[in-house]
């Protein structure tokens, strides 16, 4: 990759003290919007802040295409579930950009229980020269007013508006962990751990359920869904992923509950290879298709896979994520959720990793770079420097020995601009952003 | 890399507990393969009941880590013969723990009625204490298992975890567990699993 172009912290005004990270501040989710104008990021305090990419100026060439803090609202708060008494989490699970529609921009932001749509507007106009009221909003005394006169819209400081308009509640038991809008821009989908349900974007009081695993007997209980997304094209197809690593394409033209799948993407264990972390290796955290439709990205905890729909049997092509990700030691590591970002030309993936490395294969050349977002590790608009992980044996200078990798530090969530080679990075409570100026090739 | 199949020394296997496929069949990498899958054991045990106590536990996770649970199960079960004497305490104890407790008015664990009531928490209660009554029973008694150490309550947490039943490398086994339990072991220490103590510990578990 080449330059990078800033880095910018989550806006920290909600905080008490900046020295420190606040569990609230660790961003949970990033999604550029359509265009790639604006970036919304979402953290584990309930709140999102939205990036807007500044228009390219001729006079300071250096500062073309920065992103900026748009507007900061808090989504959701925390809850308390009487009945089980258990704290329902604020955490942004997942943001969906709606396609744009009119000068209003919109968008799904979820924590483990609600769906809220929210609209964000901007007024950079206001009108003056009531005649009922004065100009700080107190009514006149009627006996001064000897003439009528027109309002006029003068214009103003810009100021972004975000206000709620859609909640979307009590549709899911469990916890929802992805959601996904249909290409026919009405209906949208929420994926809990044991559900999908299908919403109509204006309807908050009613959605229907389209996927349901959950047993007769909970004992019985031994796969979950981990994600979900409608193709890109075809409105009646969509796909989910599964905690044994399964994927299953369903149309809902096949029928109202769509239990019984209309492909099955697995790949064979490979009976060497078994071990006790077999099956939470083998989870698949995040699944997403291609801008075409015709291929999928998944992410398991050694590997990106991508899949040909139109072949069940196997991927297409698998990615290792290195012997990083293979030294940790705790299954409770493996449950993380590392989410790949299909690019614009479909031909570099990127994931993210431990120690605040993430990845980019090229699919054509076959070639990889592990990248490292740390402020220690890059100023802005600086080169990254490719780094080298070593598992033993010779060490040459700078790399990183498996041992020393800091588990703690994971990216788990990274997102690419829908046009250009720009992506975001999203590492604890930092939102790096990385632009490739020179070109679009890999180095 | 995960799963490549390559055999170390036995005072490694704590460095790489992924690197392994040895099959329990294989001799003197048999003892590691079990002390392997009880040190897994025992995390996952421990990961199943750390869970912040105000949140719903991911039901992800605690399906992944049963799934695993229920391998080891299975695989002690192939391993081990039931002794005919111990069938019948061991169907009466899983019967008891299979049904739901109601209630549970002694309840040690204070998060046990907010678990129960919740349809996930009934999940992990009901699994993962009928894996463990399973267990107590036939493997503490054949020393496969020790699931003394899991005494969660900190009233009773001076009584369980003094003696132990002797695997066939009782030494090993506790160097492998030493770090998970609160209290010093000497490991010359002759071991002997007390009746009482197992019923007191099925008490804590099935709260029965």
């Amino acid at each position: 990759m080449g330059e990078d172009t800033d880095t910018r912290k989550i806006n920290h005004s909600f905080l008490r003290d900046h020295s420190y990270v606040t569990e609230a501040d660790i961003i949970s989710t990033v999604e550029f919007n359509h265009t790639g104008e604006l970036l919304a990021t979402g953290d584990k305090g309930g709140r999102v802040v939205i990036f807007q990419r500044e228009p390219e100026s001729k006079n300071a060439p250096h500062s073309q295409g920065e992103y900026d803090v748009y507007s900061t609202f808090q989504s959701h708060e925390p809850e308390f579930d009487y009945l089980k008494s258990l704290e329902i989490e604020e955490k942004i699970n997942k943001i969906k950009w709606l396609p744009q529609q009119n000068a209003a921009h919109s968008l799904l932001s979820t924590n483990d229980k609600t769906i809220k749509l929210w609209k964000i507007t901007e007024r950079d106009k206001r009108p003056e020269g009531y005649n009922l009221k004065d100009e700080e909003g107190k009514l006149k005394d009627l006996s001064t007013v000897t003439s009528l006169q027109v309002p006029v819209l003068k214009p103003m400081d810009l100021m972004v508006e975000v206000s709620p308009r859609r909640v979307f509640a009590n549709g899911h038991t469990y916890h929802i962990n992805s959601i996904s809008v249909n290409s026919d821009c009405e209906t949208y989908m929420s994926a809990d751990d044991l559900r999908i349900n299908l919403w109509h974007l204006a309807i908050t009081d009613r959605s229907f359920n389209i996927v349901d695993i959950k047993p007769a007997n909970m004992e019985d209980l031994t796969e979950v869904i981990t994600a979900s997304e409608f193709h890109p094209h075809h409105c009646n197809l969509f796909v989910y992923s599964s905690s044994k690593g399964s994927l299953r394409l369903c149309d809902m033209r096949a029928a109202a509950l769509c239990d019984k799948h209309s492909k099955l993407f697995e790949e064979p264990e490979d009976p060497s290879n078994r071990s006790f972390f077999s099956e939470i290796i083998s989870s698949v955290s995040d699944v997403k298709f291609s801008r075409s439709g015709r291929y999928m990205l998944t992410r398991d905890y050694l590997t990106v896979k991508v899949w040909d729909l139109n072949m069940e049997a196997r991927p297409v092509e698998t990615y290792q994520v290195g012997a990083a990700a293979s030294k940790s030691r705790s299954p409770s590591e493996r449950v993380t959720r590392f989410f790949p970002a299909p690019p614009p030309s479909a031909s570099v993936i990127m994931t993210g990793a431990y120690n605040n490395f993430f990845r980019m294969f090229d699919r054509n050349t076959k070639r990889d770079v592990t990248l490292e977002a740390s402020r220690e590790s890059s100023k802005p608009r600086a080169v990254l420097k490719p780094r080298r992980v070593c598992v033993g044996g010779k060490r040459r200078r700078d790399d990183i020995s498996v041992d020393s990798l800091d588990f703690t530090k994971k990216i788990l969530h990274t997102a690419w601009h829908p046009a250009e080679n720009i992506i975001a990075i999203a590492a604890t409570n930092n939102l790096y952003i990385f632009q490739d100026k020179v070109n679009s090739e890999m180095h | 890399m995960l799963g490549k199949g390559e055999k170390r020394k036995f005072d490694e296997h704590e460095d790489g507990l992924e690197g392994k496929i040895l099959s329990p069949s294989d001799g003197p990498s048999k003892v590691s393969y079990t002390l392997q899958r009880q040190t897994i054991f025992n995390i996952s045990l421990m990961k199943l009941y750390n869970h912040r106590p105000l949140t719903e536990p991911s039901l992800q996770k605690t399906v992944l880590i049963n799934n695993m649970l229920r391998r080891i199960q299975e695989e002690l079960k192939q391993e081990g013969s039931l002794r005919p004497v111990f069938a019948s305490a061991a169907a009466a104890a899983a019967a008891a723990a299979a049904s739901p407790p109601s209630g549970a008015p002694g309840g040690p664990k204070p998060e046990d009625p907010k678990l129960m009531d919740s349809l996930p928490g009934n999940f992990e209660i009901t699994t993962s204490t009928g894996f463990l009554t399973d267990l107590t029973l036939d493997d503490i008694l054949f020393a496969d298992i020790d699931t003394s150490m899991y005494d969660f309550d900190p009233c009773t947490s001076a009584s369980g975890t003094a003696s132990k039943v002797a695997p066939v490398s009782a030494d090993d086994l506790l160097k492998t567990l030493a770090p998970y339990s609160s209290q010093p072991v000497a490991p010359s220490q002759p071991f002997k699993m007390d009746l009482t103590e197992l019923d007191h510990i099925m008490e804590v578990l099935v709260g029965s």
